[in-house]
């Protein structure tokens, strides 16, 4: 359905009439506007100065202050005002003023101070067609918008730099846009692995922004999450949340509500502000909502994202839902909940992370890893799901058997988050999340996550 | 003015050489709007930006019966404008180039871009950096010589669909997918919520000659007219 302007209509209604009647009253303007500025087609400026001035830095400061038509196009630096005898300016005189010699008049354009401003800046006015700008001026002051946006992301991009499709919004000069692409060497401060801490350890460098909290997944390691630590590097402070050491006396929580007060304790100790952001899916959403939970009453920013798990995922298997082929798994739970419900998800979680991840597994025994994860399962199993005062954010795939699914996993939140759920789409299968290369976009999907709460 | 329920109307103007009697123009705005125009570093953003708000002003007071200078606007989170008192009156505003384009409905949510046409870069290499795999796949099958318009179709059809949600650019561009087909404009998937697609409605047209329009609205708007204002005589 292509339409183009040109099927207008002929008769002339109230409206173009009144439109008319607008031409009419912009051409007496012009008129007036015209008599009264027939010798003075260009407003130029003299001024005496204290202190050193630049010419575009006093204009843009004169655009903020008056309407355009006031704004002079030229500014002459003199020494005094020639004076006539009454008391007033001699104007006649003042226009023959030669400017002062040091005047500077030449451009001032803010140079770039480092390889990475210098590559961005030659991206923009390259994208933007301009010559004249520097890097401290404006994207969307320059005549950037969206498109152009994207186009030098595009850009930046292929130059080797990672930048999300956002950030031109959020950083909108060069000199910003490159402080946040060299973030990992400006911002880092203290490590806090020097610390001592029994559930934290810290998986990337750590620097000013809020920090992540990655759950860490019944039965398998903290190192889970490297990759995606590895992902957001620079970007912010990543740390896994483990319920026990694997050296020394294992410790096993009692409840969910134990493990979240525990794991709290660590967190406000590492940061102690927030907003925090929590990433959790499997049995471990049971401790995020805790933990968001408490966090939300003690009135903390707690924002919790679920990589694509449905809430209180047991009650699947609950008598109402099931069908012929679910009851015998669930005979099998009764019998043997633990071994039935890890072997149903050694399948799903541990094996094609064992096969990816084989040489990295250097601590902690099968054994212990077995034993601790089957406490996870223990205390998932006795939680008990109440509706919260948050908001959750949720990763979904598409990429499933039954995408239909999708709509049960957002539901079963919505009983559970009363402050909301977010729908964040990402891709990928469920079991691939957080291994390569499937970790580029889910570490995309969360930071966008991220950047959505901290702006709401 | 009249503006009947499920009826949208498109204007487009030139800006032409409308910048000798900005003065004129500038008088309609309110001195915030002024200084907002002000912080433009380049003559011709400084123009279009008073030029759309002046025409934005007189095009709602005609649609409203008030007048221009009584007003007001607010915005949303991303900074999607609005008018800032009860009315069914929504308006979008985009422009490019030398073209202006303003949109109004009532009481369906409105969102408008134009383009100009660049031939200036990677399409492909631009798409496949930011569009849904849909997409992607659509361009890879358009002619070359139809590139660039399909780029753009598709690009105007997605942001005007952005604007109309209210969203900024935070928005995922990849998670939702529209036509790129010039006669059959439509929102393919989006993939939030797998029904939302049917609630919109999207157009395209050719507000002058090297640009592309686009235009989405409520799934209940049956009739778009498209109208074109001289400013100079």
């Amino acid at each position: 359905m292509e339409h183009t302007v040109h099927d207008r209509i002929g008769e002339l209604s109230a409206e173009e009439r009144e439109l008319l009647y607008f031409k009419a009253e912009k051409s007496l303007s012009e008129l007036r506007l015209k008599q009264k500025t027939e010798d003075s087609s260009r407003l130029v400026a003299y001024v005496i100065a204290k202190n050193k001035f630049n010419d575009d830095n006093l204009k843009s400061a004169l655009r903020l202050r008056l309407p355009n038509y006031m704004i002079p196009s030229e500014i002459i630096e003199v020494a005094e005002f020639p004076m006539l005898p009454n008391g007033k300016v001699d104007k006649k005189r003042l226009r023959r003023t030669q400017r002062l010699q040091n005047q500077k008049i030449e451009k001032l354009v803010e140079l770039p101070t480092n390889d990475t401003e210098k590559k961005l800046l030659k991206i923009w006015k390259e994208v933007l067609n301009v010559t004249d700008i520097g890097i401290f001026d404006n994207f969307f002051e320059i005549g950037g918008d969206s498109i152009l946006s994207i186009r030098v992301i595009a850009k930046a991009r292929s130059a080797g730099m990672t930048l999300s499709a956002n950030q031109l919004f959020e950083y909108q000069t060069v000199s910003e846009l490159a402080a946040v692409i060299m973030n990992d060497e400006i911002d880092i401060v203290s490590e806090v692995s020097d610390e001592k801490f029994e559930h934290i350890v810290t998986l990337n460098k750590r620097n000013s922004r809020s920090p992540l909290f990655c759950l860490h997944s019944g039965g398998s390691h903290f190192f889970y999450y490297n990759l995606l630590a590895k992902q957001l590097e620079g970007k912010r402070p990543v740390y896994a949340l483990q319920a026990s050491q694997h050296e020394g006396e294992l410790k096993l929580h009692d409840s969910v509500h134990e493990m979240a007060k525990d794991f709290i304790a660590e967190v406000k100790r590492a940061h102690p502000v927030g907003p925090y952001h929590f990433i959790s899916y499997c049995f471990n959403t049971a401790i995020g909502i805790e933990i968001v939970k408490i966090l939300n009453q003690n009135s903390d920013e707690a924002n919790l994202i679920i990589a694509d798990t449905m809430a209180d995922y047991l009650s699947l298997f609950a008598p109402s839902e099931t069908t012929k082929r679910a009851s015998k798994f669930i005979e099998r739970l009764k019998k043997r909940p633990i071994k039935t419900i890890s072997s149903f998800f050694r399948g799903k979680l541990m094996n094609p992370l064992k096969r990816k991840l084989k040489t990295l597994i250097s601590t902690g025994s099968e054994k212990v890893i077995q034993k601790l994860h089957n406490n996870h399962i223990k205390i998932y199993k006795n939680y008990k799901w109440q509706a919260v005062n948050s908001s959750i954010q949720l990763l979904l795939t598409e990429e499933r058997k039954k995408p239909e699914f999708n709509q049960r996993i957002i539901n079963s939140w919505e009983e559970i988050a009363k402050k909301g759920v977010e729908v964040v789409p990402t891709e990928g299968h469920h079991d691939e999340l957080f291994l390569a290369p499937t970790i580029e976009s889910t570490a995309r999907s969360i930071e966008k996550c991220i950047k959505h709460f901290e702006k709401v | 003015m009249e503006l009947p329920e499920n009826e949208v109307h498109v204007w487009s103007f030139n800006v032409n050489n409308s910048h000798k009697n900005i003065e004129f123009y500038t008088d309609c705005l309110s001195t915030e709007e002024i200084s907002k125009a002000n912080r433009f570093k380049f003559e011709r953003d400084r123009i279009v930006s008073i030029l759309s708000r002046c025409a934005l002003r007189k095009l709602s007071s005609m649609y409203l019966g008030r007048s221009a200078d009584a007003i007001d606007f607010k915005y949303g989170t991303y900074g999607k404008p609005d008018l800032n008192f009860t009315t069914a009156l929504k308006f979008n505003v985009s422009h490019s180039g030398k073209m202006i384009v303003l949109a109004f409905a009532k009481n369906s949510e409105i969102g408008v871009d134009v383009e100009k046409i660049k031939t200036d870069f990677d399409v492909l290499d631009l798409a496949e950096n930011f569009f849904s795999k849909d997409e992607i796949r659509q361009l890879q099958m358009t002619q070359k010589d139809d590139l660039f318009e399909a780029f753009y179709r598709c690009w105007t059809r997605k942001e005007s669909f952005i604007k109309a949600k209210g969203s900024g650019l935070s928005f995922p561009l990849a998670s939702f997918a529209v036509s790129l087909d010039k006669e059959k404009p439509r929102l393919y998937k989006t993939e939030w919520n797998p029904l939302e697609r049917e609630e919109w409605k999207l157009f395209s047209f050719e507000p002058n000659k090297g640009y592309v329009g686009a235009l989405s609205v409520g799934s209940e708007i049956q009739k778009v007219l498209y109208r074109n204002w001289d400013l100079e005589p």
